[in-house]
């Protein structure tokens, strides 16, 4: 029991809510956050579907602490507004925060600003602010974060793609089990960039319709933007404290497969393995799992090879769902968003459906939920799949246990 | 239609970076994936961007595209059919 | 920890104006399976099979990276192509190689190998990280041994951004030269948990703030060895960096037993990799006395941090 991993607090930001109450209201209403692309320079505005927070910069940096930090960038901004929340609802004294390390999974960080100095240079030779000049790396928003909040100094950054947070919240529970740390910060940010929605679109597998996972026709994913983290630690670190688990990670796995660089096995063996290798890890059947929430971006690829994998480890009828319908691909948040969701669906004894699903996919057979119900069981398991090969899956619990 | 295939090698040669490969290596009637050149997935969306940028020929859908790229002949045929820019 | 085997590309700068040059790489990779590949993402993931094939190693246990800042040359030229052709017709490669674990799943690719594989991006603290996240691997029974690699890009954007932050920057080298060169660099190394004959083992390694000289002098003066058996590799340009942000941290007399490392690698988020591999050459030289038991890193990033590696002979 001591050693068990508990999160004390949790905090979330996508187009489907600012904070958590806002994204549980979207949720139980079914509602999506998808619309048309609003405020990037790119001729994909209002072409494009997309996961956006509609909110300018501007309006953004009222919710924020770093609102008058010169050289800030979005990414900045959702990630503080999803860490406070994390940090509040842990109930942290200053002390303990300096106990906290931050782990971080991002791959755009300052992209939305970066790109827009890099084309200035291009165009007018313009140089770049001297805040700026320090803000291009992925490591900036830990460095930020780390000394606005006075958390530990040493903190980490992934960047995996889209498995980034995953691989975040599975390195801190590690870290965790290890005694290395006391308490951890872990989670990701990603937002919207003209670099990734041109990236997505040379990869033709992005749709500028909504998306539809796990539906036979479906034809690519819709980008996001948003940020999730978890305040995890210690059984006996939170007890200490006088803190009850909101939920428990039970356990969970960072692997790769070696197929190809940005296609997924078409067997699905690499998630299979990840899913088999998480539940071993976290001392559980598949049999106790009553609900997935599922990677599910939508592509070709993903879709087949993640339906045919749960098949494989859960039979003919898992209980599994996508939630790319309601806030896009949010790329390296997506593991985080994915956790935040369920813990919230925890505390409701409920999932929400795969919203954009029609069709049953020949290949696998297998469908989504899609309408809410009910969890009859304490355990979630969340997959998050990267390019490169990078399959992660780690397994949540509710604390109460049986339901 | 030959003078196309053949300038067709070219652009497949530089734009795949196939650094070992002359025009005269590459069989206008062999499949450009799997066996042959054995190229992948990502070469296929390659190619898709030279149809865009040398032949103003736009093909959204990757499938669609693979039957398009699969052998120099069919290309230069699809070429002859949608492009305004081709000779 | 113990250093079986290392693979480093780059340690003479080059200007700007010249390119990277790779080595001949037909003895681990094909030209077509490098065709789509920029000049560093060759570069390290030729480095990383090298370090395996020089350890007689088919498949690591685990795979881990650091890099500051990625493959850069590729983010720009992807950029620069999204406002050339208006957002039409772009090349995936480019884009694919700008996303950074692109290499761990290269390198995963050719040796076939699924397991732990994850790349870190906090800059400064990549080494500490990666050490890190290998050493907790072996505490926790999970792995026997894995590659770790570093590796970042110098673009001429590098001087613009530099400049800008308020650090002083040039891309020729000179013996006068006062400045911070950027460079690219590439370094690899496979790392057992068991000792074999040989090996170099890593003692230790810690993580200051550039504040806490005073931590630092301590933790170097309570590393056992006499005098004559520690030797110090500092990450500074031999000049004024050696004497405001070095020489304060070391014992008294100590000038014989150091070389400074960073006009000749040049500076970037993961310089200190380039010490550890500066070391390790020290190590193995035949002009390095018998007597040198102990190579300590001293490495600072910009204003950010200092890391320190102490690395051992283990026999």
């Amino acid at each position: 029991m001591q050693n068990e991993i508990w999160i004390t607090g949790i905090g979330i930001c996508s187009s489907i809510g600012l904070n958590q109450d806002e994204t549980l209201s979207n949720l139980e209403a079914e509602k999506s956050g998808l619309t048309l692309l609003n405020h990037l320079n790119s001729r994909f505005v209002n072409e494009a579907i997309v996961g956006e927070i509609l909110l300018s910069d501007n309006e953004l940096a009222d919710y924020s602490v770093f609102k008058n930090t010169p050289g800030v960038h979005r990414s900045l901004f959702l990630a503080d507004i999803a860490c406070r929340e994390a940090l509040n609802q842990a109930g942290l004294s200053s002390l303990e925060m300096n106990e906290v390390m931050i782990l971080n999974g991002t791959t755009t960080a300052g992209m939305t600003e970066t790109e827009k100095e890099y084309e200035a240079f291009l165009r007018n030779h313009t140089t770049p602010s001297s805040y700026r000049a320090r803000m291009v790396d992925c490591g900036c928003i830990n460095r930020s974060l780390t000394e606005k909040y006075g958390l530990k100094f040493h903190s980490m950054t992934f960047s995996t793609a889209c498995s980034s947070s995953s691989n975040a919240i599975i390195n801190g529970a590690n870290l965790l089990r290890s005694g290395k740390v006391t308490r951890v910060l872990a989670g990701g940010v990603d937002t919207l960039s003209r670099f990734t929605i041109n990236g997505f679109n040379s990869l033709k597998n992005m749709s500028l319709s909504p998306c539809k996972p796990f539906d036979k026709d479906r034809i690519g994913l819709n980008l996001g933007e948003g940020a999730a983290y978890l305040v995890m630690e210690t059984a006996s670190s939170a007890s200490a404290r006088g803190r009850e688990a909101m939920a428990i990670y039970r356990g969970g796995i960072s692997t790769n497969e070696s197929f190809h660089i940005t296609g997924s096995h078409p067997e699905g063996d690499g998630a299979y393995h990840a899913m088999k290798l998480a539940l071993e890890d976290a001392d559980l059947d598949p049999a106790d799992i009553d609900n997935i929430h599922a990677h599910g971006t939508a592509t070709f690829d993903n879709d087949q090879a993640e339906g045919i994998a749960l098949k494989k480890v859960f039979g003919d009828h898992p209980t599994f769902m996508s939630t790319k319908g309601y806030t896009g691909h949010t790329l390296a948040a997506s593991g985080a968003l994915n956790a935040v969701i369920s813990i919230l669906g925890m505390q409701k004894r409920k999932y929400w459906p795969n919203l954009g699903f029609e069709v049953i996919d020949p290949a696998h057979r297998l469908m989504p939920v899609v309408r809410s119900g009910d969890m009859k069981k304490p355990h979630v398991l969340i997959n998050s799949f990267g390019f490169g090969g990078n399959n992660t899956t780690f397994i949540i619990s509710n604390p109460s246990g049986c339901m | 239609m030959e003078d196309l295939i053949e300038k067709l090698k070219i652009q497949i040669i530089e734009s795949l970076n196939l650094q070992d490969f002359t025009p005269m290596d590459i069989d206008t009637d062999a499949p450009l994936f799997g066996e042959g050149l054995g190229l992948d997935s990502i070469d296929s969306l390659e190619l898709m961007v030279l149809l865009e940028r040398e032949y103003g020929i736009k093909v959204n859908d990757p499938r669609e595209g693979r039957k398009i790229l699969e052998s120099v002949r069919s290309m230069a045929e699809f070429i002859t059919q949608n492009s305004s820019m081709a000779q | 920890m113990y250093v079986i085997s290392q693979y480093h590309l780059w340690r003479s700068i080059k200007p700007a104006q010249e390119a990277y040059i790779l080595p001949d790489m037909s003895d681990l990779l094909d030209k077509n399976e490098i065709r789509r590949l920029g000049v560093t993402v060759r570069g390290a993931v030729y480095s990383g099979l090298k370090c395996l094939q020089i350890a007689s190693v088919q498949s690591p246990e685990a795979i881990i990276t650091g890099t500051g800042k990625g493959c850069v040359s590729s983010i720009e030229k992807f950029q620069e192509d999204i406002i050339t052709y208006k957002e039409t017709a772009l090349n995936p490669s480019i884009f694919i190689q700008s996303t950074h674990n692109t290499v761990n799943g290269l390198i995963a690719i050719k040796c076939d190998s699924e397991v732990y594989n994850t790349a870190h991006v906090n800059y400064d603290q990549c080494i500490f990280n990666v050490l890190t996240d290998l050493e907790t691997h072996f505490e926790q029974g999970k792995v026997e041994n894995g590659l770790i690699g570093f590796f970042d890009e110098y673009t001429p954007f590098d001087d613009v951004l530099y400049e800008a932050g308020g650090f002083n920057s040039s891309t020729m080298v000179t013996d006068d030269d006062k400045s911070i060169i950027w460079s690219s660099a590439i370094n690899f190394f496979f790392i057992q948990k068991k000792y074999l004959p040989g090996a170099i083992s890593i003692l230790s390694y810690e993580l200051y703030r550039i504040t806490e000289t005073a931590k630092i002098k301590e933790f170097i003066t309570s590393l056992s060895g006499t005098k004559n058996e520690v030797e110090y590799v500092c990450g500074d340009n031999n000049t004024y960096e050696w004497e405001n942000f070095y020489l304060p941290l070391l014992p008294d007399g100590i000038n014989s037993k150091v070389h400074h490392f960073k006009h000749k690698w040049g500076e970037c988020a993961t310089s200190t990799a380039s010490g550890i591999s500066e070391a390790m050459g020290k190590f193995q030289s035949e002009s390095n006395s018998d007597s040198i038991q102990y190579q300590v890193v001293l490495n600072r990033v910009l204003d950010l941090s200092f890391e320190v590696v102490v690395l051992s002979r283990a026999d």
